[in-house]
C-alpha cells in the first residue's frame, strides 16, 4: 500500500519542495528527489535502511539528497497511518561540511510541524507534474 | 502500468533526469536487494560479514539506500557469500519501468544456489535402473562399487556417483560424458539428477 506524500505551505501559497524545485530547474535533482519519494511512497511501513535519519527533534526526519555538486536535506514528519505512513515534507535546506544552511533548519521545520496542528491546511497533497 | 510508471515515461524523455534517477534507483535496489536476500536466508548482518570477510559496519554501510560507491568486487564477494550471482550488464531503458514497478521484497529474494529448484530438481527411483547397473565410475580408474564425489566447494551439495553403461574401458573419455550422475539417499536407494553429466573435471575431483 502506498504512503501518502504531503509538503508543508509556506507562506505564499507554494509547496516547500515544488516550488524548490521549480525554481532549480535542474532536471538531475529533480529525478534524484522524486526517486527517494518514489522510494518513501512505495515501501509502506517497511522503509528502506538509511532512508531517514533522525534529527535533534524527535518527530522530524531528514531525507538526504545527494546532487551533483550539492547535498540537500528534505526535513519530513511522519504519521502512522493504518498499513502505511503519511509523510509531511517541511522543510528544504543544503549540507555543506555537515553543516545546514540556513543553521536552524531543523527548528524551522519543528516549527512547520507545529503549525500543522493548528493549521492543517498549511499542507497539500504533493504532485509531480509530467513536463 | 502504475502511476510510477506512467509518470516515468514522461520524465525519462529528458536525458538528465533518466539518468540521474537511474543512478539513484539502481543504488538503491542493490542496497534493498542485499538485505532482502540475507534476511531470507535469515542471517544477520554479523553472519554476512563473516562469510565475505568484512567487518558488520561494512554491510550496513552497503545497506544504506544511501551508499553509492559500489565496487565489482565488493559485489562479487557479497554475491558468492549469499550463494547468488552478481550479473552487470547493459540493458535498454524499457527495462527499468517494471523492475521499478516492482522494487520490494519479494521481488527482490533470489534463492541460493543450493534451494535454486533448477539445480535441484530430482527424479526419485528405487534403484540404479539395469542399464546402469555396470561397473561404476571412479577417477581416474574404475571400480566395482559407487565411488561418492562431494563437491570440492561444499559439504551441502549432493553427492555425486558416475555409473558407467559398458565396461569397455577402452572409451573411457565418451563414457564420462555419457555416465549419469545421481544422488545416494541410502545405501539401496538412489535419486538420478536429471540433465546433469558428470564432466570429467567432477570426475576428478
Amino acid at each position: 500500500m502506498k504512503s501518502v506524500i504531503y509538503e508543508f505551505v509556506d507562506g505564499r501559497g507554494q509547496g516547500v519542495v515544488s516550488n524548490w524545485l521549480q525554481e532549480s530547474q535542474d532536471p538531475d535533482l529533480t529525478a534524484r528527489v522524486d526517486q527517494k519519494i518514489d522510494l518513501l511512497e512505495g515501501n509502506g511501513t517497511d522503509l528502506p535502511p538509511g532512508l531517514l535519519a533522525g534529527t535533534k527533534h524527535k518527530h522530524v526526519d531528514k531525507l538526504r539528497i545527494f546532487g551533483k555538486k550539492t547535498a540537500w536535506r528534505i526535513m519530513v514528519s511522519k504519521e502512522r497511518l493504518e498499513k502505511t505512513f503519511a509523510f509531511t515534507m517541511l522543510f528544504v535546506a543544503q549540507e555543506k561540511d555537515r553543516k545546514l544552511i540556513p543553521k536552524d533548519a531543523f527548528d524551522r521545520a519543528e516549527s512547520n510541524r507545529l503549525e500543522l496542528h493548528d493549521n492543517p491546511n498549511r499542507r497539500q497533497i504533493y504532485e509531480r507534474d509530467n513536463d | 502500468m502504475n502511476e510510477t510508471t506512467t509518470r516515468l515515461l514522461t520524465k525519462f524523455q529528458n536525458e538528465d533526469y533518466r539518468y540521474a534517477y537511474d543512478e539513484e534507483f539502481s543504488s538503491a535496489r542493490m542496497a534493498m536487494q542485499i538485505q532482502a536476500i540475507r534476511e531470507s536466508q535469515e542471517m544477520t548482518q554479523k553472519d554476512l560479514a563473516e562469510l565475505a570477510e568484512m567487518r558488520q559496519s561494512r554491510i550496513s554501510e552497503l545497506e544504506n539506500v544511501n551508499y553509492s560507491m559500489w565496487t565489482v568486487s565488493t559485489l562479487r564477494r557479497i554475491a558468492r557469500s549469499l550463494g547468488v550471482r552478481f550479473s552487470f550488464r547493459f540493458e535498454s531503458w524499457s527495462e527499468l519501468l517494471p523492475e521499478i514497478e516492482n522494487n520490494n521484497r519479494e521481488h527482490l529474494v533470489r534463492p541460493r544456489f543450493e534451494k535454486d529448484e533448477t539445480f535441484t530438481t530430482e527424479t526419485k527411483v528405487d534403484k540404479i535402473p539395469a542399464k546402469a547397473s555396470g561397473r561404476v565410475l571412479t577417477s581416474p580408474k574404475f571400480a566395482t562399487e559407487p565411488v561418492i564425489h562431494a563437491s570440492p566447494h561444499t559439504h551441502t551439495l549432493p553427492l555425486l556417483i558416475g555409473v558407467e553403461s559398458s565396461t569397455d574401458a577402452t572409451t573411457v573419455p565418451q563414457k564420462f560424458r555419457d555416465a549419469q550422475l545421481w544422488k545416494k539417499e541410502s545405501d539401496s536407494e538412489f535419486r538420478q539428477i536429471p540433465n546433469m553429466r558428470p564432466t570429467e573435471a567432477a570426475i576428478a575431483a
